[in-house]
């Protein structure tokens, strides 16, 4: 186990370098990554948002000790204190799906730690004592559960959790009872989006009882033509059951892709649509929302054979191409247009070389 | 750990009050401002005399938490919450979930008295389906 410091520079290569589970498949799969998060409270504390600063530091410690005897397949686990991090960190760690935004923004004791082995991330003391995030690239969300099941099980041997046998797990949010489990999975479909219908078909996903949220979750913005499509409930169901729902959905949705796509295979916008990606890869300044836009144009681009390159190379680009990994790269902070500058130049110089169009 | 706060405004207590009513016994908790006002005699006959009558208390007795939150920003102090406020929480909750019939799993580790059936909970004992 290593507790990073601030500027422990070799931790936060090690944590960059494994933690990059979100985006992995994002220039190849429809489906991009599966996650399960579950949430779990300990009991004799009040919740995190009604603890006081000393409460929070015995939660924190309680948690902490708990994780010791954890046997991760991975060498180290990663802990950081959250306080202790700069702003250009804590937001790195949110644009890897690590952390959410609510938790960067919190003034009292919280971490995070992270098991590179299982892809596994706790936050501690966010709006529930804990919420264990499981992930996978591709539609792995069974994987995802037995993974965050089995570090939900060793945490409830070492802790007593708030638990009632008529209700569940209890927790802050009376949204989450039950089970206190979210599976989400990222899309990304592009086809659906030029095609127009995405809109139509994540609403119609809707309706099957299932939220689609930005691409930060909730209370955030799609970018390109990716899509966060989790379960909403949290009882009446077991942990299967209830991402059995979820997989229901995906499938239809994957389906939908593909239809759209050999639709636009035989359209004859593709001419159109490879001048309009040759345009946006000699833009001056991109914006990350523009940035994202034109990578699902050249993902789409390459499935329906206007342009070849490596996945897992272009893939590579979405991460740095956001603020906060663009920054810390620099190492220093920069102006929105200095970033907007900044990815422009990457697409013209790095990007386009790796493309074939 | 939680500390228990006093019944009328909420402050940590430093008192406890143990009232007799027809051979029942209840047990309140008052900070030393509160038991020196003028009608402290009158307010601890009526707290004692809540339990009869089921009302949701305004805090939790055991976080503190006042109910007006709850009803303001649907969350919930601690754990103990979900007894106090028991009847407006289970309204609450049969409105947003569809079924509270639990099905999960169970910790490996918890209160035995947790795990009874419904215990220090008001929702009833058939599953709620809508």
């Amino acid at each position: 186990m290593k507790r990073a410091a601030k500027n422990d520079a070799c931790c936060w290569e090690a944590i960059e370098r494994n933690t990059s589970w979100v985006l992995e498949r994002a220039a190849s799969a429809t489906v991009v990554s599966s996650r399960i998060r579950i949430a779990r409270n300990l009991s004799g504390f009040p919740f995190p948002h009604n603890m006081t600063f000393r409460q929070a530091v015995e939660a924190e410690n309680e948690v902490w000790r708990a994780f010791l005897g954890f046997r991760s397949s991975g060498r180290e686990i990663y802990m950081l204190e959250m306080n202790a991090l700069s702003e250009m960190e804590k937001g790195f760690l949110c644009e890897r799906h690590m952390v959410s935004r609510e938790f960067t923004r919190s003034s009292m004791p919280c971490s995070v730690a992270i098991f590179p082995g299982e892809k596994i991330s706790v936050m501690v003391n966010e709006e529930d004592h804990l919420r264990i995030q499981s992930f996978r690239p591709g539609e792995r969300l069974e994987e995802a559960l037995l993974d965050a099941d089995r570090l939900d099980d060793h945490l409830s041997g070492q802790l007593s959790y708030a638990f009632s046998g008529r209700l569940g797990f209890l927790t802050s949010c009376p949204t989450n009872i039950g089970t206190g489990l979210r599976a989400s999975v990222i899309l990304h479909v592009p086809g659906l989006d030029v095609s127009g219908r995405g809109k139509e078909v994540m609403k119609e996903a809707g309706k099957q009882g299932v939220l689609v949220r930005g691409f930060y979750g909730e209370g955030s913005r799609s970018m390109g033509s990716f899509y966060q499509v989790s379960t909403r409930e949290t009882t009446g169901k077991d942990e299967k059951e209830i991402i059995e729902n979820l997989q229901v959905v995906v499938n239809l949705t994957v389906r939908e892709e593909s239809k759209a796509l050999l639709l636009l295979s035989n359209s004859k916008e593709k001419m159109e649509m490879e001048r309009s990606l040759k345009r946006r890869l000699r833009s001056s300044t991109l914006s990350s929302y523009a940035f994202f836009s034109l990578f699902s144009r050249l993902v789409l681009a390459r499935k329906l054979g206007i342009a070849g390159f490596d996945t897992e190379k272009i893939g590579r680009f979405l991460h740095y191409a956001l603020p906060n990994h663009m920054q810390l790269k620099a190492g220093r902070k920069m102006s929105p247009e200095e970033r907007d500058e900044e990815r422009g130049r990457m697409v013209r110089e790095r990007l386009r070389r790796c493309i074939d169009v | 750990m939680i500390k228990q706060p006093c019944c009328l405004c909420g402050k940590e207590s430093e008192v406890s009050v143990v009232v007799v009513r027809n051979g029942r016994k209840s047990l309140s908790r008052f900070c030393r401002e509160c038991t020196g006002s003028d009608d402290f005699p009158g307010k601890v006959e009526r707290i004692s005399g809540r339990g009869s009558r089921r009302r949701t208390p305004e805090y939790c007795p055991a976080c503190g938490y006042p109910y007006r939150d709850f009803r303001e920003y649907r969350f919930l102090g601690c754990p103990e919450c979900y007894s106090h406020f028991g009847k407006e929480v289970d309204r609450y909750l049969k409105r947003i979930h569809s079924s509270l019939f639990y099905k999960g799993k169970t910790p490996s580790r918890t209160d035995p008295d947790n795990l009874k059936k419904g215990k220090g909970l008001s929702l009833s004992r058939k599953p709620v389906e809508k």
